[in-house]
């Protein structure tokens, strides 16, 4: 069986003031992670988000990107991806890969 | 107006100044391998090589990981060490690993680059399953993939 080697995490939303959104900048909340010092962990870390191609289809598709900052002091952290995640996907489960490893 | 897009930057194949990684494994360090097909895989690490890379052996009658490079920054170094100091590793080299172009298939028939190389794998491969003779424990947990399962959490871990 393949080993898992990513923490699951969770697409928040965008990075948004009251009335504007960034949408480049997606907020992902991190399974376990409570505090912005465990947040930092993860910084740099690279994250996947699997999607069907279509719903007809069994066709995945994988959207990379890495965790670029923390956000706030709940431990969520923001993320930048090679295009931005469709909006519907919020609320969606992401994978939080455990490399790159900083010593 | 020209768009900058974002892209994410893949791990680094610049040679640094002293062409040495930034080496945070010591040789004879058991690593975890964290991408690719070997995911998962508990390693023995052998040498730090220039480019950020890494020399890794399974070995490979353990666990099925050949004599391998790495990218350092995709392995996790653990607490266990494996006692390599007398490990004779001249014969490895980059030409080692290089590719063949690819031909006509003989069936049946090893090219002679890939003999090379399972005699180079086997002969550095004893040298680490002679450290590994009186230790069954450290055998088994070179043999045991690491995984994550829900409610684990990394950033607590000590590896």
């Amino acid at each position: 069986m393949p080993a898992r080697l990513y923490v699951k995490g969770t697409f928040l939303g965008f990075r948004r003031s009251l009335y504007s959104q960034r949408c480049s900048t997606s907020l992902i909340g991190v399974e376990g992670v409570k505090t912005k010092s465990d947040a930092r962990f993860y910084l740099g870390k690279r994250v996947a988000v699997v999607y069907k191609k279509s719903s007809k289809s069994d066709q995945c598709g994988m959207i990379w990107g890495k965790i670029v900052a923390t956000h706030g002091n709940s431990g969520v952290v923001r993320a930048k991806f090679e295009s931005n995640l469709n909006p519907r996907w919020m609320g969606r489960t992401v994978r939080v890969m455990m490399y790159p490893y900083k010593a | 107006m020209k768009i900058q897009r974002f892209t994410v930057p893949r791990p680094t194949h610049k040679a640094s100044s002293t062409g040495e990684c930034k080496a945070h494994v010591r040789p004879g360090q058991v690593v975890i391998i964290l991408s690719g097909g070997f995911a998962g895989k508990r390693v023995v690490a052998l040498k730090n090589l220039p480019r950020g890379f890494l020399l890794v052996s399974g070995p490979y009658k353990i666990n099925g990981v050949p004599l391998r490079r790495v990218p350092a920054s995709r392995v996790i170094p653990t607490s266990t060490l494996v006692d390599i100091s007398k490990i004779d590793l001249s014969q490895v080299s980059d030409a080692l690993f290089k590719k063949e172009k690819k031909g006509r298939k003989v069936i049946g028939k090893r090219s002679a680059s890939f003999e090379n190389f399972c005699k180079v794998q086997s002969t550095v491969d004893t040298q680490i399953l002679s450290a590994l003779k009186d230790q069954p424990l450290l055998k088994k947990y070179l043999d045991t993939k690491f995984s994550l399962v829900d409610g684990d959490k990394p950033h607590e871990m000590k590896f």
